[in-house]
């Protein structure tokens, strides 16, 4: 049963001064699942990830990733370790190109950065690989383009590469939709949904699309004002009124 | 066919160089002596800048040090020219291991500022410990190192035969930077200069990357400290003061960051701007801002990397237009 769980928090908090934007959260992320993390806005989503994966560190409580403890460990510690991320907002390597973003992610996870003096394009693998997350990703034709002249929907998927290319065991998505029209959440919904049965890599994702988040996630933790609210399959957190009262009902049917 | 075009461009600049000293005088050899050390001595920098997203306002430390070191060791030990310069790069390597690993801890205007800050305690520590660098004054009376090939010795004395060494030493190390800005450490680089907090999601620690490449700026900076310091006959607080700092950073603007050899054209069109300006006055400084600003505005990529951006342009046109 143990064995079963990858990301394991226990009473985690973060105070910014006087407000707790998390209070005391203790969940359990089982592995090879689809979890989503969902609440209204405000409700410390965000927070929580930048406290998991390094960026801020948590005021109290602890946070175990595949049984060690990386409560107080810096981003790129925790990175290695195998736990990915991506950001709500576009965080990508907007002046280089496309290629270059994934390879990036593939020299870190290859620990090839301290080689000072064999040119990039010398690394036949390294190219290969980044090829063929390109080719999942359906990029595979952008590949020499600079990122910033991409669509939205083409950048946000460089941002889940760059994810995907350090091999994480659990990767971490804060709001893949953010921002795209019906179509492109339809394609990033059907990517996810396919990297998770190609990789088998636990996803943990914060959607405020209710429909997206009910249609691939197979457990859901609600956050509300910085505690958690609920947790459960997505037919039970449906049936919740306890959460039904924090959206204010209506959205959940959405 | 860009390739081509670049290869072609490069292949005639060298040529260029090489043959240059045999139908110039000794005045135009000089110049040009000081264009090509003032080059590699912005490439330093702009791997820095340019491809690592850090401003530096202390540059010239390691540039000053490589020179006094460089002044020091023909002063007092008379060993020979390789040696000396390789000292000389270890010296300002040292030093920027050390001022660089506390800048490095901060980015931005704050990394600018504690550059600027250690740069100006260099300058005061040079300008002050008079028994070992004879404070204003600085080093003089020495003579320039023997250069030992084993094969055969060369002396340095003509400024033909200091061009021609200057020259070879430049361009191995721009090759040097060259391979570094290529190479995967050089992606990471590029990738920090784009967005350095997601680096570290991809696990790599930021700042121990700025640090090795502060220290390899530092080294390559010496390097030209040194070549500078025998082409002066001098080492001088001039070196390590902070307008010192400030000509990498000009140059650099003036052609272009993004581009290899910006730092390069920059350097040669702020030297022909001075020798130009200053036979009319003597406040060419005026004229210089006066230059920078527009271009700033204007061509903020800077000369160099404003003629290739049109060049690709043209391509493309042309291209559709066929």
């Amino acid at each position: 049963m143990e064995d079963k769980v990858i990301l394991s928090i226990e009473n985690l908090s973060k105070a910014f001064g006087k407000f707790y934007a998390i209070k005391k959260v203790s969940l359990q992320v089982s592995k090879g699942e689809i979890t989503a993390l969902i609440g209204p806005n405000g409700a410390g989503k965000t927070t929580f990830y930048n406290v998991v994966t390094g960026k801020y560190k948590p005021t109290s409580g602890r946070i175990l990733f595949m049984g060690r403890e990386i409560t107080n460990l810096p981003a790129h510690k925790i990175a290695r370790l195998g736990l990915g991320r991506s950001f709500q907002i576009t965080n990508i390597f907007l002046e280089n190109t496309v290629e270059e973003n994934i390879l990036a992610a593939l020299v870190s996870y290859h620990r090839k950065g301290l080689s000072l003096f064999k040119g990039m394009n010398r690394y036949k693998d390294l190219l290969e690989e980044a090829h063929s997350i390109l080719e999942m990703l359906g990029l595979k034709d952008k590949a020499q383009e600079t990122a910033k002249n991409l669509a939205y929907g083409d950048k946000r998927l460089v941002e889940i590469g760059i994810a995907m290319a350090v091999h994480p065991k659990m990767i971490m998505l804060d709001e893949p939709t953010a921002g795209m029209t019906p179509e492109e959440t339809e394609r990033m919904v059907s990517m996810i949904q396919t990297l998770f049965q190609e990789t088998g890599i636990t996803f943990f994702l914060t959607e405020h699309d209710m429909k997206v988040v009910f249609s691939i996630a197979h457990r859901i933790f609600v956050l509300h004002q910085g505690s958690l609210l609920a947790q459960g399959t997505p037919e039970e957190i449906r049936n919740n009124p306890k959460v039904k009262e924090a959206y204010l009902g209506g959205s959940l049917d959405a | 066919m860009k390739g081509m075009a670049k290869i072609g461009v490069l292949v005639l600049t060298i040529a260029f160089l090489f043959l240059f000293p045999q139908f110039a005088g000794a005045f135009p050899v000089l110049f040009l002596t000081e264009i090509i050390i003032f080059s590699l001595f912005a490439m330093s920098f702009n791997l820095l800048f340019g491809y690592t997203g850090l401003l530096s306002f202390g540059h010239a430390a390691f540039f000053g040090l490589g020179g006094y070191a460089m002044a020091l060791l023909a002063q007092h030990y008379h060993i020979s020219m390789i040696p000396s310069l390789f000292i000389s790069m270890v010296v300002a390597g040292a030093s920027a291991a050390i001022i660089g690993f506390f800048c490095i801890r901060r980015d931005e205007i704050y990394f600018a500022m504690l550059t600027l800050g250690f740069g100006m305690m260099v300058f005061t520590l040079v300008h002050q410990w008079r028994s070992l660098t004879g404070g204003s004054d600085g080093i003089t009376g020495f003579e320039v190192p023997v250069l030992d090939l084993m094969v055969k010795k060369f002396q340095l004395f003509s400024p033909w035969s200091f061009y021609y060494f200057a020259l070879v030493v430049c361009l191995i190390f721009t090759l040097f930077l060259w391979m570094v800005i290529h190479s995967p450490f050089g992606l990471i680089l590029r990738s920090m200069r784009e967005n350095a907090e997601r680096v570290s999601f991809i696990g790599i620690d930021i700042k121990f990357y700025r640090w090795i490449a502060f220290i390899i700026a530092g080294l390559v900076a010496g390097v030209a400290g040194g070549l500078f310091a025998m082409y002066d006959r001098m080492a001088s607080p001039s070196m390590v003061h902070w307008t010192m700092s400030a000509k990498p950073v000009l140059m650099t603007i003036l052609g272009g960051s993004r581009v290899f050899f910006g730092p390069v054209l920059g350097a040669l069109i702020f030297y022909l701007l001075e020798h130009t300006i200053t036979q009319y006055t003597q406040s060419w400084m005026i004229f210089l801002g006066a230059i920078l600003i527009p271009i700033v505005i204007f061509f903020p990529e800077g000369v160099l990397g404003t003629l290739i951006s049109w060049g690709k342009r043209f391509m493309k046109g042309a291209g559709h237009g066929g």
